[in-house]
């Protein structure tokens, strides 16, 4: 996802994530051949239950993974500055809006999305409605959307019982309607394209998603045992996110076994980006794509090596569903998909959990807005014994970023807060 | 005491603690225009309605960082200071994301600490898309609702309770809408400041239906005491304003605001339970879908209500109020301003304000220009 970076390039050194950065161009180019011979193509939110579209064979792009390119292409000024030009706020949900801006441009990265005929998005917040509804009157696109709801009481521990348990934890209301909206999404999607959802095609799919991340919750968990670290998160974040958007086919489940085994190889022959790791980070928060060199330079300077974010995480914990009933159990793997990464207690507890599983030595919290429960998710991974910086930022708005700025207020972390417990966790593993 | 003071009086309430009971009966408070109030009132409670208030956010600041709509802020921080520690409970909705963030955040707080000035609190996920999938989700909720109520209440809440509150609500939604066709919009032109009538109608969620009907019937009667309120006819869209702040800034400015489409103002009449074959899912209709707000719908829906609404209220005007971190009515905009041009009657956006705010330079400044030229034009 990172390596076609404009800004400080990132130094991807897995053949998995150079290979999925191939890929992904040539998917690219496939897309648009088939968007060119009239097949229908879907803009999908990165939480939306994109499987069924992959059953379906429509093809579709991620708005947050089409958001990534067009930051990476440093466009993202340009484009807020031409939602502002249509009466559109530019200040609010930037990474949710750069794909529409891109519509606008003349001369947009890859040539630009090809038309898109639906958009599929759950509706977290009072913005994300109006934006894909503005996909619909902008470029004439129907709008699928799935409700966002909120359970009264939960279960802060999900992960331990969520590939089975889902029902319980998420409640049987809220699988309920989004069963019911996938239905009634499907029949939308069959009498528009013509198209028959198979039933055991559709398994198929839910079953290469599961093997999929089965392959990242083994490299997570390599990695989180394994120092020095055999990768960083650039080579994480495109070796795991490029097959995220394609999973639920062969390829998608490849590519994460190849990642899988790269890291299985490296850790195996002591390989490591940072051979003198003396610190382990987490990164919580979306990723930095107009300037993913900015973790690398960390990692040179002090030995300290950012070893976690979320996009592995949360393929290792938060995808697995299993269930008899595929469309439900889909509905298992999205109705409470927000409260995993956004809100409290799911959200905060789960990175306090996965910073002490990752033996993280410190964590670099970037947050424009509070929509994470940004209080809570710090408090948790404190309290856990891991300090935390928050810095500000906005992965799909380069405007405010001051990278000098960040990177000096990270190094002061590293050398103050961080540093003596690295060097408590290195002599307690020595010990 | 005249019966505008006495309005203002139970306006001014809002300020203040929650009280333990109203007009007799012990007090529940609700955070978002959503909640069924009527289950409230089956169950025995008097429902109380609970802002913010301009300046208090201190005790929630370290839990909200910037983003959070500073109305729910400062809700969490009334709520911590224990200002509703006298209610019976407190029940909030999905109305928006500051409401929701609120919750969750309450919610978690009492999970980790345990503040003792916090009543019992519920949710009630009532959503908002306009299909029939969301409709079946929030009957439950409200059933769950009505459960949790009538445990709170101890008693039973039986559907006959519900028909007999929604019937004596929809007098309180009949009457904020008489209050906009006879004293703001009526022949004889507004006879009331839009500050005025946000007083009259946010009364209503300050006592019971019962207290506060008999003041608005008499409010009505008395109207030819009333003076005839001149100016530019303003109305307002945008965020919800649960002060009169921003009406301060724009009738000093020389405008009377006749109508408004959020909430806390002429939205609430809009809520119409009426004669319904299942009073469960005329509760679900009219809370969820009968009265849209910004958040949780769609720009043209509001876009249609707004040219509908201003044109009923003769505006000359439509001043959109934007909110910091209220992030929706910022979206509604372009096709109200759309929609409106083909009705003449233009737009005026004023940049995001701060909550409770009383209007930067650049916003009263954009505001007198606007109403300077209308006047010219209207002269002319």
């Amino acid at each position: 996802m990172s390596e076609f970076t404009d800004g400080r390039r990132n130094r991807a050194s897995l053949p998995s994530a150079k290979a999925a950065t191939t890929y992904q161009r040539q998917w690219f180019a496939e897309l648009k051949e088939r968007a060119a011979a009239g097949d229908p193509v879907a803009l999908v939110n990165a939480d939306a239950p994109q499987e069924i579209l992959r059953a379906l064979d429509i093809p579709y792009v991620v708005n947050q993974w089409w958001a990534s390119v067009c930051a990476a292409k440093q466009k993202s000024g340009t484009y807020l500055r031409l939602l502002a030009e249509r009466g559109y706020p530019a200040d609010q949900e930037q990474y949710n809006t750069l794909a529409l801006a891109s519509t606008f441009d003349d001369d947009p990265p890859w040539g630009g999305l090809p038309p898109i005929s639906f958009v599929l998005a759950e509706m977290t917040g009072d913005v994300l409605r109006k934006v894909f509804e503005a996909w619909q009157r902008e470029r004439g696109a129907t709008f699928l959307g799935f409700e966002r709801t909120v359970a009264r009481e939960v279960d802060p521990h999900w992960w331990d019982r969520i590939e089975d348990d889902w029902e319980t934890l998420v409640g049987k209301p809220r699988i309920d309607l989004m069963t019911a909206e996938l239905t009634g999404v499907i029949r939308h999607l069959e009498l528009a394209t013509g198209r028959t959802f198979d039933e055991e095609r559709f398994r198929e799919v839910m079953d290469l998603v599961n093997e999929q991340q089965r392959y990242n919750r083994a490299a997570r968990d390599l990695i989180a045992r394994t120092s020095p670290a055999p990768i960083t998160i650039g080579d994480s974040i495109p070796s795991v996110m490029i097959p995220q958007w394609q999973r639920g086919t062969a390829w998608a489940r490849d590519a994460a076994r190849t990642f899988y085994e790269e890291v299985r190889d490296r850790a195996e022959k002591g390989e490591s980006p940072c051979p003198d790791e003396r610190i382990r980070l987490m990164w919580v928060g979306t990723g930095l794509w107009f300037d993913m060199g900015f973790y690398t330079w960390f990692q040179e300077t002090y030995g300290a090596v950012f070893v976690w974010s979320m996009y592995l995480g949360i393929a290792a914990d938060g995808y697995l569903r299993r269930g008899d009933d595929p469309l439900r159990t889909l509905a298992g793997r999205f109705a409470a998909f927000p409260d995993m990464i956004n809100a409290p207690p799911w959200a905060s507890e789960w990175y306090a959990k996965e910073a002490v599983h990752n033996r993280i030595d410190g964590a670099v919290h970037m947050a424009t807005t509070d929509r994470r429960g940004n209080y809570f998710v710090n408090r948790a991974i404190e309290a856990a014994g891991v300090p935390v910086l928050q810095i500000t930022g906005d992965s799909g708005d380069a405007r405010s970023w001051d990278q000098e700025a960040v990177q000096a207020q990270v190094a002061e972390f590293i050398e103050q807060r961080v540093a003596p417990v690295a060097a408590r966790r290195r002599s307690r593993e020595a010990a | 005491m005249g019966v505008l003071d006495h309005l203002e009086a139970l306006y001014e309430t809002r300020t203040g603690p929650v009280p333990a009971a109203l007009d007799d009966r012990p007090t529940v408070a609700y955070v978002g225009a959503d909640v069924p109030a009527e289950v409230i009132s089956a169950a025995g409670f008097t429902p109380f309605r609970f802002s913010g208030r301009a300046g208090a956010h201190e005790s929630a600041a370290r839990y909200c960082g910037p983003g959070i709509d500073g109305l729910a802020v400062s809700q969490l921080a009334r709520l911590l200071d224990a200002e509703a520690a006298a209610a019976a409970g407190l029940a909030l909705s999905a109305d928006c994301e500051g409401t929701v963030r609120l919750f969750l955040y309450l919610r978690e707080i009492q999970r980790l600490e345990q503040r003792p000035g916090v009543p019992r609190l519920t949710f009630v996920d009532l959503l908002h898309l306009p299909h029939h999938t969301s409709s079946v989700y929030n009957r439950a909720q409200l059933d769950a609702f009505i459960v949790e109520l009538s445990e709170w209440a101890d008693r039973p809440i039986t559907d006959a309770n519900l028909r007999e509150a929604a019937d004596e609500h929809d007098r309180v939604r009949e009457l904020i809408r008489a209050v906009g066709t006879e004293l703001r919009t009526g022949p004889n032109g507004p006879l009331l400041t839009g500050g005025q009538a946000l007083v009259v109608i946010g009364a209503a969620f300050r006592t019971s239906p019962r207290i506060w009907c008999g003041l608005a019937a008499q409010l009505l009667a008395d109207a030819g005491r009333l003076p005839r309120r001149q100016g530019i006819r303003v109305f307002l869209t945008g965020c919800g304003q649960d002060s009169p702040a921003a009406y301060d800034v724009i009738e000093s400015l020389g405008a009377v605001i006749v109508g408004e489409d959020h909430d806390w103002g002429t939205l609430a009449g809009e809520r119409i339970v009426g004669p319904s074959h299942d009073i469960r899912s005329a509760l679900v209709r009219a809370h969820a879908r009968a009265a849209p707000a910004s958040a949780g719908h769609a720009a043209l829906t509001r876009a249609e209500q707004t040219v509908r609404m201003a044109t009923t209220c003769g505006a000359d005007l439509v001043v959109a109020w934007i909110r910091q971190y209220d992030d929706a009515p910022a979206w509604d905009v372009p096709l109200q301003r759309q929609a409106l041009e083909r009705v003449g009657i233009p737009l005026v956006a004023v940049p995001a304000q701060p909550y409770g705010a009383e209007g930067d330079g650049e916003a009263a400044g954009l505001l007198a220009t606007t109403l300077h030229e209308l006047t010219a034009e209207v002269s002319r």
